[in-house]
C-alpha cells in the first residue's frame, strides 16, 4: 500500500519552535507569587542522621517552608512501573523509596530536606543554615563483596535484591558436544544520561483545589505517586507534560514530582524546582554497572551448543527498576542466536553507590556487549569469518528463544548484518603507529512492554469544522518526535495534509492516557490507538460522504482535505462539507479508541521460560576505528546502523534515532563513567564527564529495511532504545580487533589499550 | 534555568587605579574577573566564595592588540578569539593563534580572555605552552606600580600565578620568533573532543643552514603542577641535528623532568608517556614540514 505522509521526512511541528528557542519547557514558566524550591543532599553514601535542626533556615525571612522526613504524610515513593507489574510478580520485590530520608542516608546525594523560598538565593542561604548531625556507617560499594554474609546491610531485608534463571536444554550435555570454549568476563561501569535539559518542574493549586503540576517527565502517571505521598486521592493530583530536553530513561523514574507536590501542598504556593547539573550527576538513577562471566561452547563448523552465563548488576542503594532492567537482561543474554542449552543467573544487588534504574536499552545493552563479544572471541577461536559464525547461528522465523518464544516473523538479521558491513565500504589503509579494527555487532532488543503488564494506551481524534484534524493524547514527548509521528498517523489515515492536524496538550487528566514514553512503547502504543481513533473516524466520516456524493461508502476517498469518489476526480467535496454533514446526521466526529497490547502470563522466574515480550526489533552496527598504537586513543572513522524498522513511520526521526544511539554508545564506550569514590560522584559536573562532540562523531551511514512485520501501525516497530543496543558492542569488537586482544571492559580509554598493547611504563 | 551562585557583589571600575583600589579594600574577599570562565565555574562549584567581584570590562584599552617596535602587545582582555582572529598575531606569532584556537570552545573562546588564562595558571592551559615557547613577558600593576615578570617565572604552583595580592595583569609583551623558525602547539585530549589537554606541547624551533637547532623551546602543559619549559629536552637538541634519534632522545628527556599530576582525564605514569609521543612527534613533523 503506497502511503502519502508515512515514511516522508516533513518538518516537525516542534522544529521550529525548538530551534527559535521558544518552548516553554518544565523550567521555564514562572507564576506570580512563586517560591523556589532548593533540596537538602545528603553529602554521605551511607550515614545516620542523629541530629537535624531546620530552626535556624525557618526563621531566615523569605523561606516559606523547610521540611524534612516528618513533614511527609507518606513517607514512600514506591517504584512500579504502572501497568499491575506488582501483582504480576506479588511479593517478588519491595521497591520503596523515601521522599525525604528520615534517620538514614544510603547514598550521596539522598534528599534529606526540602526548602521553599521567595528566592533561589534565600533558598540557597536556608539550605547553608539546616544543620544535619551525621554519623558515617560502614557501607558497601561493590555488588560482589555485598553479597558475602558479613557485608554491611544496605537494607534490613539484606543486599540481595533480585535473581532470575533461565534454563534450556541440558547444559552439561551441551558443553560436552562442544569442541571450542571460550570464556570472558565482561565489564561496565555506570554511566549518565547527561540531557541537556535537567530535572525541572513547577506546580500550583488550581481554582478547584488540585494540585498541578509541570513537570519534565516521560511518564505522566506519576501523579499517582504524588497523590499517594500526599495521600490525596489520585485525582486531586495532576501531571501536565512539556516538552522534554532529553530523558533517555533517567526521567522514567520520579524525579522533582514528589519533592515539588510537597512543596507547594504545603505552601499553598506556587513553587518552581530545578536540579543544578550536580545535582542531577548525583540525584538521579544511572545505567547499572554489570560484571558478566560468560562461557560459550560451539562445535567445529560453528553451531553454537551452549552458553552459560552469570550476570551481577548494581543497583545501588534502591530498588528503582532494577529487577526488570536485569530480567531484559536475562531474556537478552543469549543475544539473536539458536543456543540449545542454555543456563544463565542473573542478580541485582543493593550498594551504597548511587540508584540505577531506566537508561535507554534498560538492560539488553550490557548483555549485547557479552554475547557480541563473545562471538568475535569464538570467530578467534574456530578460524571462522566473524559474519558466518553470527549468520550460522541467527534465529530465523520460527526458532525459539532460550525463554521458548518461538519467533512469528523473519527477523532479517542476517540482512541487516550483511547491509551494515557493506556499508562500510573499502578497508582504510592503516599507516603506523595507527591500527584500523573493523567488527560488527549484531542485536536484538523488545520494543514495548512485558507482556503480563497487559498495556494499553487511549487516544481521541476528532474533527474541527474548518475540516482539520485534532489528537489528543498523553503521550509525552520527550525530543524523538512522538507527536509528530501521531500526527502523521492521522493525517495518512483522514487524507489530510500533515499542517491541518494538530495534537494537542500532554496532559494526565485532560487527554486520553497513553501510558509511559518509556520502553520503545509509544509507537507501538499511541500509535496503535491513534490509528484505531483515526480509522473509526474516518469510517464514519465517509459515510457521510458518501451519503453527500450518493456512492458506496466502498468508493469513498479521503485525499487533499476533500473526500472524492474513486476514479471520479471530479465528485470532491472539502472535509469541511462533510464534517458539517455528519455532525448535522448526528454521527460522531470525534471518537476515543484505545490499543491493548497481546498479553501473556508472566515468565517463570526459575527457567526464564514464557513470553517475556510481544516482539523484538533486530539490527546491527558495523564500524570502523582507528587507533593509535601509541596513544591508545580510539577514534570511530565510519559506522553503518541498519535496522528492520518494521515501517518507516517519519523517515528523517528514524535516522535521528539510529544516529543518536550510534552516538550515545559511542560516548558509553570510550570515555563515559561516573568515577565513584566509595560511593560519591568525582565527577559530577560536565568538566570531568565527557561526552562525544560532534567532532568526536563518526561518519555514520543509517540503513532502514521495512519488513512490515512490526506489531505498531502499519508494521511499524519501536527503534528508540534498540538503535543504541549494539554499539558499544561494535565497538568493543573492533578496536579488539585493531589491537587483536579482547577489550572487555568500558569505557575502553585510551589508557586502558595503551596498557592492553603493553605501551605505559609501570 | 537559573544558576545559582553564591551572591556577590559586582564592582566594575573605569580605570585600572579604581581597579587597584577596589581589589585592596579590606572588606571579606574580592575577585577579579575578566571573561568569567573559570571563575565562575568555581564560585557555582563552592570552592570559591567572594563577596566582591572587580569586574575590568570598563577598563579602556585592556583588550589592544598591536605591535611595539617589533614585538606584540596584547592587552589582557583580549579574548582567545581575538587572539585567533588577528591577523597581527596570526602573522608574526603563527604559534600564539594556533594555541588560542585550541581552547576549549568557541563560546569559551569568545568569553575567556589571555590575562585571565595566565592568573588562573592551570597546567593544562593552551595557550602558556606557547607563550613560555616565545618567552613572554607579563606585566602586572598593582599598589606598588606597575612590574614586569617573564613567563617561565610567572607560574609558580599548582594554580598559583606569581602575583601579589591585589595585582592586575594588563598586558603581555611577547617578542618576536627567530627569523624562519617554525613552529606548532599539539592539543591532545584523551576523552572527547571538547576536554582540557591530557598534554599539550608547544615547540619552536630555527634551523641553520646545515640543519643544525641554533634555537629549540619547547613548552608544556599538563606536565607538571604548571605549565613548564622542558630546559633539558631543549639542552639535548641545541646545536644539535634534528634526526629520528635526537627527537626521541628530547622526547625521552621531556617524559624525565616532567612532574605531572594523575586526575580523571588520565595517571602521571600515562600523561607521561604522552609527553615522550607528543613531544617526537611534533619535532618530526616540524623538521619535516608535515604540519
Amino acid at each position: 500500500m503506497a502511503h502519502r505522509v508515512i515514511g516522508t521526512s516533513p518538518p516537525r511541528a516542534d522544529a521550529w519552535e525548538k530551534v527559535r528557542g521558544r518552548p516553554i519547557y518544565a523550567g521555564d514558566l514562572a507564576l506570580a507569587g512563586m517560591l523556589h524550591g532548593r533540596i537538602v543532599r545528603s553529602p554521605y553514601a551511607s550515614a545516620r542522621i542523629l541530629r537535624l535542626d531546620t530552626r535556624a533556615a525557618r526563621a531566615l525571612h523569605g523561606v516559606a517552608a523547610v521540611l524534612t522526613a516528618r513533614d511527609v504524610p507518606r513517607n514512600e515513593q514506591r517504584m512500579e512501573l504502572p501497568g499491575r507489574m506488582a501483582e504480576a510478580t506479588a511479593g517478588a520485590v519491595l521497591a520503596t523509596q523515601p521522599v525525604l530520608a528520615g534517620d538514614r542516608v544510603r547514598f550521596q546525594g539522598e534528599p534529606v530536606v526540602a526548602i521553599a523560598a521567595s528566592t533561589p538565593e534565600i533558598a540557597a542561604a536556608a539550605a547553608d543554615l539546616v544543620e544535619v548531625e551525621y554519623a558515617e556507617l560502614p557501607g558497601v560499594y561493590d555488588p560482589l563483596v555485598a553479597l558475602a554474609p558479613d557485608a554491611p546491610r544496605v537494607h534490613d531485608s539484606g543486599n540481595l535484591l533480585r535473581s532470575w534463571h533461565l534454563r534450556a536444554g541440558d547444559i552439561t550435555q551441551g558443553f560436552a558436544r562442544a569442541d571450542v570454549v571460550v570464556e570472558h568476563t565482561y565489564r561496565t561501569p555506570f554511566v549518565d544520561h547527561v540531557y541537556l535539559e535537567t530535572e525541572s518542574g513547577i506546580g500550583w493549586i488550581d481554582g478547584e483545589g488540585v494540585l498541578v503540576l509541570r513537570v519534565s517527565t516521560q511518564v505522566l502517571e506519576h501523579y499517582r505517586d504524588v497523590a499517594e505521598v500526599l495521600q490525596l486521592p489520585h485525582g486531586r493530583v495532576r501531571l501536565e507534560g512539556a516538552y522534554l530536553g532529553g530523558g533517555f530513561g533517567g526521567k522514567e523514574d520520579v524525579t522533582v514530582e514528589c519533592l515539588l507536590g510537597l512543596l507547594v501542598w504545603k505552601t499553598g504556593r506556587p513553587v518552581q524546582l530545578v536540579f543544578s547539573r550536580e545535582e542531577s550527576f548525583i540525584g538521579h538513577g544511572k545505567r547499572h554497572p554489570y560484571v558478566m562471566r560468560y562461557r560459550t561452547g560451539a562445535t567445529r563448523d560453528g553451531t553454537l551448543v551452549a552458553l552459560d552465563a552469570e550476570l551481577i548488576s548494581d543497583s545501588g542503594a534502591y530498588a528503582a527498576l532494577s529487577p526488570w532492567v536485569l530480567l531484559y537482561s536475562l531474556v537478552t543474554s543469549t543475544g539473536p542466536y539458536r543456543i540449545p542449552n542454555v543456563k544463565v543467573d542473573a542478580t541485582t544487588v543493593y550498594t551504597n553507590n548511587p540508584v540505577a534504574s531506566a537508561y535507554r536499552c534498560f538492560g539488553s545493552i550490557q548483555t549485547c556487549l557479552a554475547y557480541e563479544g563473545q562471538m568475535d572471541a569464538l570467530a578467534e577461536a574456530l578460524h571462522m569469518d566473524p559474519l558466518a559464525l553470527r549468520e550460522k547461528n541467527f534465529l530465523r522465523k520460527g526458532d525459539a528463544l532460550a525463554t521458548g518464544q518461538a519467533l512469528e516473523t523473519e527477523p532479517m538479521l542476517a540482512e541487516t548484518m550483511r547491509r551494515a558491513w557493506a556499508g562500510l565500504g573499502e578497508r582504510r589503509p592503516a599507516r603506523a603507529p595507527a591500527r584500523i579494527g573493523r567488527a560488527v555487532a549484531a542485536s536484538f532488543t523488545p520494543y514495548g512492554r512485558m507482556c503480563w503488564t497487559r498495556d494499553s494506551a487511549s487516544a481521541w481524534v476528532g474533527m474541527e469544522l474548518d475540516g482539520t484534524a485534532v489528537v489528543r493524547c498523553a503521550a509525552p514527548d520527550v525530543g524523538g518526535g512522538q507527536t509528530s509521528s501521531l500526527c502523521a498517523i492521522t493525517a495518512e489515515v483522514l487524507g489530510l495534509d500533515l499542517d491541518h492536524v494538530t495534537a494537542v496538550g500532554r496532559d494526565s487528566h485532560f487527554t486520553p492516557r497513553a501510558g509511559t514514553t518509556t520502553a520503545t512503547r509509544q509507537l507501538l502504543m499511541s500509535g496503535n490507538a491513534v490509528l484505531n481513533a483515526a480509522r473509526e473516524l474516518r469510517r464514519h466520516l465517509v459515510g457521510a460522504a458518501a451519503a453527500l456524493l450518493e456512492a458506496a461508502p466502498g468508493d469513498i476517498e479521503l485525499a487533499g482535505g476533500r473526500a472524492l469518489v474513486r476514479g471520479a476526480p471530479d465528485r470532491a467535496i472539502p472535509l469541511a462539507v462533510v464534517v458539517k454533514a455528519a455532525i448535522g446526521e448526528g454521527r460522531p466526529v470525534q471518537v476515543l479508541e484505545k490499543y491493548d497490547a497481546p498479553s501473556a502470563p508472566t515468565i517463570d522466574p526459575t527457567t526464564g521460560q514464557g513470553k517475556a515480550f510481544n516482539d523484538y526489533t533486530f539490527g546491527t552496527h558495523a564500524i570502523e576505528v582507528e587507533v593509535d598504537a601509541e596513544t591508545g586513543r580510539t577514534r570511530a572513522r565510519r559506522l553503518v546502523s541498519c535496522f528492520d524498522a518494521g515501517r518507516i513511520v517519519h523517515r528523517a526521526n528514524a535516522e535521528g534515532q539510529l544516529e543518536g544511539g550510534a552516538v550515545q554508545g559511542l560516548g558509553y564506550a570510550l570515555m563515559e563513567e561516573v568515577a565513584l569514590d566509595n560511593g560519591v560522584s568525582k565527577n559530577p559536573h560536565l568538566a570531568d564527564y565527557k561526552i562525544p562532540t560532534s567532532l568526536d562523531a563518526p561518519e555514520i551511514a543509517t540503513v532502514l529495511l521495512e519488513s512490515g512485520n512490526g506489531l505498531g501501525p502499519f508494521g511499524a516497530k519501536g527503534l528508540g532504545e534498540p538503535a543504541m543496543t549494539p554499539s558499544i558492542a561494535a565497538v568493543a569488537n573492533a578496536v579488539s580487533n585493531a589491537l587483536g586482544a579482547r577489550v572487555t571492559e568500558l569505557p575502553i580509554t585510551a589508557e586502558r589499550v595503551l596498557a592492553a598493547l603493553g605501551g605505559t611504563p609501570a | 534555568m537559573s544558576v545559582r551562585l553564591h551572591p556577590f557583589r559586582l564592582l566594575e571600575p573605569e580605570s585600572l587605579t579604581d581597579a587597584v583600589d577596589a581589589l585592596g579594600q579590606l572588606d571579606g574577599e574580592a575577585r577579579l574577573v575578566a571573561g568569567g570562565t573559570a571563575l565562575v565555574a568555581m564560585i557555582r562549584l563552592g570552592l570559591l566564595k567572594p563577596d566582591r567581584l572587580v569586574s575590568l570590562h570598563r577598563v579602556p584599552a585592556l583588550g589592544q592588540i598591536g605591535v611595539e617596535g617589533r614585538s606584540l602587545e596584547l592587552g589582557a582582555m583580549a579574548t582567545h578569539a581575538d587572539i585567533e582572529r588577528s591577523r597581527v598575531v596570526r602573522d608574526g606569532w603563527p604559534l600564539l593563534a594556533e594555541a588560542a584556537r585550541r581552547v576549549a570552545t568557541p563560546a569559551i573562546r569568545t568569553s575567556g580572555t589571555i590575562g585571565g588564562n595566565l592568573a588562573y595558571a592551570e597546567a593544562a592551559s593552551d595557550p602558556a605552552p606557547a607563550l613560555l615557547c616565545l618567552d613572554a613577558e607579563v606585566r602586572v600593576v598593582g599598589r606598588g606600580g606597575e612590574r614586569v615578570i617573564p613567563i617561565a617565572s610567572f607560574f609558580r604552583g599548582f594554580y598559583e600565578a606569581a602575583l601579589e595580592p591585589g595585582e592586575i595583569v594588563t598586558a603581555l609583551r611577547v617578542p618576536p620568533p627567530p627569523a624562519g623558525a617554525r613552529s606548532g602547539y599539539v592539543k591532545f585530549t584523551s576523552r572527547s573532543a571538547e576536554d582540557k589537554p591530557l598534554v599539550g606541547v608547544a615547540a619552536l624551533i630555527a634551523l641553520d643552514s646545515s640543519g643544525r637547532c641554533a634555537d629549540i623551546r619547547l613548552g608544556l602543559g599538563g606536565a607538571a603542577p604548571t605549565p613548564i619549559r622542558a630546559d633539558g629536552a631543549e639542552r639535548t637538541l641545541r646545536g644539535e641535528t634534528l634526526t629520528d634519534a635526537a627527537a626521541h632522545a628530547a622526547a625521552d628527556a621531556a617524559a624525565r623532568e616532567a612532574d605531572p599530576l594523575s586526575d580523571l582525564m588520565g595517571s602521571a605514569s600515562y600523561r607521561r608517556e604522552m609527553i615522550r609521543v607528543w613531544v617526537r612527534r611534533l619535532l618530526v613533523a616540524l623538521r619535516d614540514g608535515t604540519r
